[in-house]
């Protein structure tokens, strides 16, 4: 077995009196895909916001390429490579598609606060790698031909992409997809799934929530049950298919 | 020329001053809101720091520094003070709805005002400069070369913040907080600096007002409170955060004012402003521009 490149062990989350989360691990190994699915509120996207620090852990700890990231900035642990999308699509919607993608790469060689306030030789020089990166991005998602165009004028599915598009701008170590079929046409879902499939093969380590089990199936090597803030259940996507205690907590009381 | 053409003309040039003085004001303050969704009430303060400052600085014994160096002066000592006011009240309450931020920014606000008492009375403060006391008569018109100046800086000023916010990768992150907070952290953008960043952007260019136009009126402890209140109104006819439409309802609300005040009523002058501010709130409160999301 590999080393982990995420380790999530015994987190526990509440909410004003609801448990959230409890005691919940996570091991996400390098290279794959790795799925959590659960019922409507079983704590996924919350597993999500805790991993990426938008919320604040109760108890247990996060590791993310041996590093303890358990009380970490969102900023910080993205800059660390770890990137996610949101549900509910996330871009900046008064910038160009062009602009969204280089907002998504911070380059951390240039933290002086002076040289960020003007456009000194060496921010040219990195907005230009960083250009170069954006054409990549923009060419593999396909959304080249929109890349002067407003954020907020694209569709959803155009909007899902490019947040897609900008997790991907610093060639992170892993990608958290929340979500990524959801609301779009069965085109997007097809496109998505294959870009997510050929990254995953290029070794790209993804972990994706996602309530379409065609793609949870098709795309996973693992999967994650969670149950009202539980894991349930742990394996491969034939054991899952077949477990009982998943069953139940789908289609049982 | 006729005196009521003169008259006129005197008038627009005192909106033009006005205008440029609530568009320094509005910039700052619009800048603010868009970026943290904060209405700062200690805005107008920071204008009558600029303006103490200044006072202290023309009157340092011994050292008679140049105008233009002064001016650099006060917006490093505004932003000092606004820098100090984020580290010890704003960055602990950003986070909380509009009534902590208003109660906040209120007290912030009556410190300041306080201090400003205790330290230089309530007696007016002049402050002369060279450019106030130059008069210049461009087509026949009388004005002292300190408006020509502000209208210059004010100009300079909107279009080095454009170039500032839509070009360099600072002022790109300033604008990316404004229109999706949660995205900028994911992106890995410190949010807390950037909000701080900006509040000292904004008290600064509060602060350059106050070195401006203290030379034409006089510095007192109150002068900001309805300095922050004319500012609001203009930000929102603007649209609430978007900074070219504020500055443009800074520039309508300063040349009304001035021509109410030549025209109708000196002493009703801001019955007109607020006015027209009420007016908005109740007939079109996504202002001139409509609404938008972010700078």
């Amino acid at each position: 077995m590999p080393d982990t490149l995420l380790e999530v062990r015994k987190l526990t989350k509440h909410f004003a009196g609801v448990t959230a989360l409890l005691d919940v691990d996570i091991d996400v190994y390098p290279g794959e895909l790795l799925s959590l699915i659960g019922p409507n509120g079983s704590g996924k996207t919350t597993m999500f916001n805790c991993i990426s620090g938008l919320l604040k852990i109760d108890t247990g700890s996060v590791r993310f390429k041996g590093a303890d990231i358990t009380r970490k900035r969102p900023d910080q642990i993205a800059r660390l490579g770890l990137r996610r999308t949101f549900q509910d699509v996330r871009n900046f919607p008064n910038m160009t598609v062009m602009d969204n993608l280089l907002m998504a790469i911070q380059q951390q060689q240039e933290d002086n606060l002076i040289a960020r306030a003007f456009r000194t030789p060496r921010i040219q020089e990195y907005e230009a790698i960083a250009y170069e990166r954006a054409r990549d991005v923009l060419e593999l998602t396909e959304l080249t031909r929109v890349k002067d165009q407003v954020a907020g004028s694209l569709s959803y599915g155009q909007r899902k992409l490019l947040e897609f598009a900008c997790a991907l701008m610093p060639d992170p170590d892993l990608i958290l997809l929340d979500d990524p079929a959801a609301a779009v046409s069965a085109t997007m879902i097809t496109r998505m799934k294959a870009y997510i499939r050929e990254l995953n093969q290029q070794g790209k380590t993804f972990l994706v929530v996602e309530h379409n089990m065609k793609v949870v199936m098709d795309l996973s090597q693992r999967i994650i049950v969670l149950d009202h803030g539980q894991k349930i259940a742990e394996g491969t996507p034939d054991m899952i298919r077949s477990d009982q205690k998943v069953l139940e907590a789908y289609f049982g009381d | 020329m006729s005196i009521e053409l003169e008259i006129f003309l005197e008038t627009i040039i005192n909106g033009l001053t006005l205008g440029a003085l609530y568009a320094l004001v509005t910039m700052g303050l619009a800048l603010i809101f868009g970026v943290a969704r904060l209405v700062n009430f200690a805005h107008g303060d920071l204008f009558m720091i600029g303006g103490y400052a200044l006072f202290v600085l023309l009157g340092v014994e011994g050292m008679e520094l140049p105008y233009v160096l002064i001016v650099p002066l006060v917006v490093i000592v505004t932003m000092a003070f606004s820098w100090i006011i984020e580290r010890t009240v704003i960055h602990r309450v950003i986070n909380q709805s509009w009534r902590v931020h208003a109660v906040a920014t209120l007290g912030i606000s009556i410190v300041l005002q306080n201090i400003a008492l205790i330290l230089f009375t309530t007696d007016p403060k002049q402050t002369p400069t060279i450019f106030s006391r130059q008069i210049i008569e461009p087509f026949g018109v009388r004005m002292s070369m300190q408006r020509v100046i502000i209208l210059v800086v004010v100009i300079v000023v909107f279009l080095g913040l454009q170039y500032f916010v839509r070009r360099t990768k600072l002022g790109k992150a300033i604008r990316a907080v404004s229109q999706n907070r949660d995205m900028c952290a994911i992106v890995g953008i410190d949010v807390k600096k950037i909000v701080m960043i900006t509040f000292v952007i904004s008290g600064g260019l509060a602060g350059l007002a106050g070195a401006l136009l203290a030379p034409l009126y006089s510095v007192t402890p109150m002068m900001g409170s309805l300095l922050t209140l004319k500012g609001l109104a203009a930000v929102v006819l603007g649209g609430l955060g978007y900074i070219n439409g504020a500055v443009f309802a800074a520039f309508g609300l300063g040349i009304i004012e001035a021509l109410f005040s030549t025209y109708v009523s000196f002493a009703f002058k801001d019955v007109i402003v607020f006015g027209i501010f009420i007016l908005f709130l109740f007939f079109r409160p996504q202002g001139i521009f409509g609404r938008r999301v972010g700078l």
